[in-house]
This record gives C-alpha cells, structure tokens and sequence, in this order.
C-alpha cells in the first residue's frame, strides 16, 4: 500500500516537472517568435480580405484596410517636425479612411542600425521609410531593395516639384524618391564679437585670416568654433575650402568617382585649413570639442564663427541657453578664395526623403503616400524655418527667423550644390574621410599621407 | 532531492531551459559571427566568400588592428597589477572591521552602479585643457597657466581613458574579495596567532592561498574586461585622436557600424572572442595547481 501510494506521488512529481518545463519551453519559443506571428497573422488576415474583396467584386476593394507601416527619425517629442508629421498623417488618413499609418521612430543613430538590421533581413515589417540619399542609400539600391517611384510621379506632382532637387534620388535612371527639404551651409557670425575686435566678418579667404588675428586678442573668445572632435563637423570645414578651391562641378565629379581626388585644390584646402589651426584660430585644442560643444560656444559668446547648415540658424534663437543677441548673428556664405572657385558654388541639398520599401504589400499606396509625406513635411520644414523645401507653393512665412531669411537669399543666388561628402561616398570612404580631416586639428599633421589616405579610399 | 539529482534525465531536463538560452544567445552568435568573418558582406545585399584573407588583412595590413591590440594589453596589465591589487588592499582593511566599514564599502562600490556614459563624461570634464579639475590643480600648485589637453593629444589619450577604466572598477573587485576574505574561517587565523604569526604573514600564508578560486575570478573579470573594453573609450575619446586611443573594440565598431563592413568587422569580434577565451584558458591553468595547494590546506 505505502509502495503504491509512492509510485502514484512520483508519477505526480513527473507530470508536474514535465508540465513544467513543457510550459518554461512554450514561453522562451513563444518570446522568440511572438514578433513574426504577429506580422503572419496581420499579412494572413490581410490577404483573407484581399481574396475576399476580389472574389465579390472589384469595387469592393477600396474598402479594405490597407495597413502600411512608416518608419522616421524624429523621435524627440519636442521637434516641431514631428508634431507636424503627425498632422500631416491625421489629414491622409481622414483623406484615405481605408489607410492606417503606423509609425515608428527611433533617434538617428539607432534608427540608421535599426534600418541597416531590418533590410539584412526581409525588412517585412517596414512599408515606407524616411532614409538618405546619394551614396547611403545607393547600397540599398543595389541590393533591390527600393521601390522606383517612376509608375507613381504624376506630371501633376513633376510639376510641383523645384527644378534639380532629385539628384540624390536618382540611381541608374529611375526616381526612388522625391526631395524633402533641403540644407545650406553657411558661416554664422557674432557681429558682436567682430565689432569688439575692430573687424568685419569675412567674404574671402585673407579676411578669415584676419578676422581670426584680431579675434584670437579678445579674452576667452575662440574665432572659429570647429568641434573637430566629431569627424563631420571638421570635414565640413575641410570641404568648404575644398568647395572654394576646388569648384562645385569637380568635387561633385570626384565625389560620383569621375574624377580622382588629385587635384591640386585639395591639398591647398588642407593646407589652409592646417594654417588656420595652427594660428590658433579653432582654439588650442579643437579636438576636445565636438559639435554640442562648440555650438555652444557660439551661442553663449565663446566663439565668434561657426560653420553649419541652415539647421542651426533655429537653435540661435530657440536654445535656451543662449546668452548672445540672436539679431547679432550674421549668416555669409562660405568665404571664397580669391581667384578660385565659383562664389555660387555651395555645400548643401537635398538628401533626406522617404522612401518606399520594394517588398511592401501595397506599391501603389505606399508611394503615394511617400510622395505626399515628401511634400508636406517639406513645407513643414520651411515654415519651421529648418529646411528649404523641395516644392513649389505658397508657404506660410510668418514663423520664419531673420537668420533664416538671410539663408534663403544666399540660397536663391547658389547655382552648384555639393551635398556633405559624407553622405555622397559609400560608407567606407565617407568614415575614413571624417577620420581624415580631424588630423587636420593637431599638431603634426600629414599633408602626404592626407592625400594618400583619401586617394586610395575614394579612387579606389 | 539526491535522487532526483542522481537521475541524469532529470539533471539534462532541468539544465535544458538555461542551456536554450546560452545556446541561442551566446553560442549561435559566435558562430554566426564566425561565418561572417569568412565574408566580404555589407549588411545588406549578397555576401562573398573570402576564406581567411579577413583575418589575413587584420594581421598584416591594418594599419591601426596591432597598436589597438597593444592598447588593450596595456588595459590589462592595469587591471591586473593595478586596479586588483588596489582592490585586494582595501578589501583587507575592510574585513579587518575598520570603523566605518559598511560606509566606506558602499563608497567605493558607487563608481560600478554609474553607468559608464555618465563616469565617461565626468573624466572628460577632469582631463578638459580649460577649465579641468586636473589641469586647475597642476596651475595651483605649479603656478603655471599650464594648459595641457589630455584626451586631445595622442601621447595621452589613451593613458587618460585608462585611468577611470581601473578606477571604476576598483570596488567591484573590492567587493569580491571582501566577500571572499569574510568567508575564511577566523579558527585559521587564531591558530597563526597563537603560533606568533605577524599579520602580513597570516594574510601572505592564509589569506591569499585560500583566496587562490576568488582571486582567479576577479582575474578573468578583469582581464576579459579589460581585453574587450570599449563605453568609456567609445565616450570619452571615440579612438582618436588620430586613432592613438583605439582598442579592439572601438575598431570592431567602426566597422561594423560606420563602415558597413560586416565581414571584416565580424572577423575583429571573432579575434575578441578568441582572445578572451584564450587568456580565461590561461589563468585556469595558472590557478589550478594554487588551488589544489589551498584545498589541501
């Protein structure tokens, strides 16, 4: 009887443990695949209805609830961009009762890796997504992973959009996207500052010299705030001169690889950048700062020069810890280097936009969405006074700051864009070219190995 | 409970939960990276085979993979002669029942709780050339308007990030030895007492032989650590400047993220793991003949 009884308590033991571990079992395969039900079982439902829809009849299908998934950067619940995406797509989908839009943002570092993940995988869980373009998004292009937009460009929607702002959309022939909105590079001046130095703000290249001496007499005053410490905002001083020496047109050739980078104009850029460190004009140390820092400096008066895009003209006025009078700041073009170049040459242009997965369910919707996404958040861009948008219409200019009126008039006179090298070059060459230009802001620096370094990344 | 344990289906059911996880989170991505190491591979897009010419590149070609590697061995010969024998230090005067000592533990063990971004940015701010609490304290006592950038100039930086690495750690080993310390049993050190043993005597011939499985532990921590570090350089320096301050790691990550180059960056990651094995592989050897000496004891 007591044998029995221990049998049967055993047996209760056993079933229990392997309840147990069947259960433990269920719950680690469940967590792994609980995303990829999902996505089946909302494909699967979706295709039901499809079936349905088409088997009745073809009116039907307007009716069907197309889900269609958007993927963009603007994270920060404070950007005014993405308070404004989130209208825009209110207005769709009033407008398209039978679409969801389903969005997801991430910060851009980890929305770039979160991008680069999904599309090494099938990237199904993604419809319409905002991305750069020129050479970030040519690896994409090549792995067929983009929709051309081509089918869906109506002459209406060719019309409306501004003349030559489809370059980095462009691959092969076809259209994979169209612009946004659009950046320009400008030097920002505190009028202040150069007023105590008993100095004008630069147009040319000596005047920056110049202006630099006189400035480097203020106390606590750095000229030319770099931020060197991160890689593009030291190229993008490099490529301003670079610009200037070299012209729009050639580095536009070297950057598209129809050109080498050997001309001449890019070693005497180095070296006037190599002379403005060593006068001290970037500070003693550029390389501790990088652009948070330096920015900073110039809004509160630390630095009377910043080179940026028109991005920054906001945060003159808007950041609230600015200590300098926003109506100081200038904003000039990028100084010319006398006799060189051509003055209407600028650094800037289209490169963000959404784009359309190719393996999405619905082409037709998602580019159309695509478009009209495009188009909105570049007004939205230019009444924020964050971008130029890409599109013809009237605007509503009332928000816009000073400075960035000043931005749109140099803009108007700028014929040659070239976009940041680092977002024309693949990857690769784009890395080793920021990590190039920082030894620029130190001591001991190169000018062979400069040359050679960029020569055998970008020629290559 | 020993008959369950005797049964080997039982012990295998019960392992098996744990053994899934370590299987599809630690040993398939070795592997995986492993496979990718052999490619040429962007992320996205077709991968080409390559055989070995990553691992090939890395060792002949690099120009910055040697000096890194060199780095991180200069990382672990701080931890180990540096940061563990400071940790063992203050582990001895703890367990001694210093007054305090509940404080001054806690205190120490602070720097491990901060997360590295936030102990990245305090140094930064130490070693700025302006307004850094270094610099200001050389200035005093030098008199001089010395203005030195530490993170800035190649022949530091690295050294510069080294410094909160061994810093920050010091009381999680500390923490460990404690531990270990307390758990030695005091008729030990009466006996030594009684026979008219000195205490640095009874910590060289007691304390540390029977702390041989401890130390070992804190050792591999502290080399493997060290050997694949990377938050506080990735912030406090990113492996400039000029690459001076670059470790495996940092480089790895470049690669991978930055670059786009997957295959190669994967064959760095593989190289890292290996590394770590290797040197785990060592100390055990190391330590297995102490610890025999000490369970004899």
């Amino acid at each position: 009887m007591m044998i029995k009884e221990e049998e049967i308590h055993m047996k209760v033991k056993k079933i229990i443990t392997l309840l147990l571990v069947v259960a433990m079992m269920t719950g680690i395969i469940g967590c792994t695949n609980a995303d990829n039900d999902a996505s089946l079982n909302e494909s699967t439902t979706d295709n039901a209805a499809v079936n349905e829809e088409t088997s009745d009849d073809s009116q039907a299908t307007t009716d069907e609830e197309i889900v269609l998934n958007v993927w963009h950067q603007w994270s920060n619940d404070t950007n005014e961009l993405k308070k404004l995406y989130d209208e825009a797509v209110a207005a769709y989908e009033a407008e398209h009762p039978n679409v969801v839009i389903n969005t997801e943002t991430l910060d851009t570092e980890a929305y770039k890796t979160k991008i680069a993940a999904e599309f090494a995988g099938s990237a199904s869980g993604i419809d319409v997504f905002y991305y750069w373009g020129a050479g970030m998004a040519r690896k994409l292009v090549n792995a067929d992973a983009l929709l051309p937009l081509d089918d869906y460009l109506t002459d209406d929607v060719k019309a409306r959009i501004l003349p030559g702002s489809t370059g980095a959309f462009e691959y092969n022939g076809q259209t994979f996207s169209v612009p946004m909105f659009s950046w320009y590079m400008t030097l920002f001046a505190n009028k202040a500052l150069f007023d105590e130095a008993g100095t004008k703000i630069p147009t040319t290249y000596a005047e920056l010299v110049s202006a630099s001496e006189k400035l480097l007499a203020l106390d606590d005053v750095t000229p030319f705030a770099a931020g060197a410490k991160d890689g593009w905002n030291a190229a993008f001083i490099y490529q301003a001169m670079a610009l200037r020496e070299v012209g729009g047109d050639d580095v536009n050739a070297m950057l598209r690889g129809e050109k080498p980078f050997t001309a001449q104009g890019y070693e005497e850029a180095a070296k006037k950048v190599s002379e403005l460190y060593d006068m001290g004009a970037f500070g003693k140390n550029p390389l501790e700062s990088g652009n948070d820092d330096a920015n900073s400096a110039f809004i509160t008066g630390k630095a009377a020069m910043r080179l940026m895009g028109s991005w920054f003209a906001n945060q003159v006025y808007t950041d609230a810890t600015a200590t300098i009078d926003p109506d100081q700041v200038v904003a000039v073009n990028i100084p010319v280097i006398e006799g060189k170049g051509n003055p209407s040459d600028y650094a800037g242009g289209f490169i963000e936009s959404f784009w359309v997965n190719k393996g999405t369910s619905y082409p037709a919707e998602a580019a159309e969405f695509a478009i009209y996404i495009n188009e909105k958040m570049g007004q939205a861009a230019y009444e924020t006074g964050t971008g130029f948008s890409g599109w013809t219409g009237d605007f509503d200019e009332s928000g816009l700051n000073p400075l960035f009126i000043q931005i749109k008039e140099l803009l108007s006179e700028g014929e040659t864009g070239v976009l940041a090298w680092d977002t024309s070059l693949d990857s690769e060459p784009a890395t080793i070219h920021n990590e190039l230009v920082q030894t620029l802001f130190a001591d001991g620096f190169d000018i062979e190995a400069f040359i050679e370094d960029h020569e055998s990344a970008i020629n290559q | 409970m020993d008959r369950i344990l005797s049964n080997k289906w039982y012990v295998a059911i019960f392992v098996l939960p744990a053994l899934l996880i370590f299987i599809a989170f630690v040993i398939i991505p070795i592997i995986t990276t492993g496979v990718y190491s052999l490619y040429d591979y962007n992320g996205i897009g077709e991968k080409v085979f390559l055989g070995f010419s990553n691992y090939i590149e890395l060792f002949t070609k690099d120009r910055y993979f040697p000096d890194s590697v060199k780095n991180s061995f200069i990382l672990v010969a701080a931890s180990l002669f540096i940061q563990l024998p400071i940790s063992f230090t203050l582990a001895l005067i703890l367990s001694r029942g210093v007054r305090g000592e509940k404080f001054f533990r806690t205190i120490y063990f602070v720097p491990v709780v901060i997360s590295s971004m936030v102990i990245g940015q305090l140094w930064m701010r130490i070693f700025k050339s302006d307004y850094g609490l270094l610099n200001i304290l050389i200035r005093t006592i030098s008199g001089s308007d010395f203005e030195y950038a530490w993170l800035a100039q190649p022949k530091t930086a690295f050294y510069a990030t080294v410094v909160p690495a061994v810093w920050q750690y010091i009381g999680y080993h500390m923490l460990i030895f404690y531990a270990g310390i307390k758990s030695i049993p005091n008729d030990y050190y009466e006996a030594a007492q009684i026979d008219g043993a000195t205490k640095f005597k009874t910590t060289l011939k007691i304390t540390i032989p029977l702390l041989s499985p401890v130390i070992k532990t804190c050792m591999i921590f502290a080399l493997t650590g060290a050997l694949r570090s990377f938050d506080l350089i990735y912030v406090m320096t990113g492996g400039g400047p000029n690459h001076a301050s670059e470790v495996p790691s940092t480089l790895m990550y470049t690669n991978l993220f930055r670059k786009s180059l997957y295959g190669y960056g994967s064959a760095q990651a593989f190289f890292i793991v290996i590394e770590c094995l290797l040197f785990s592989l060592i100390i055990s050897r190391i330590f297995k003949r102490a610890e025999e000496n000490a369970s004899s004891l």
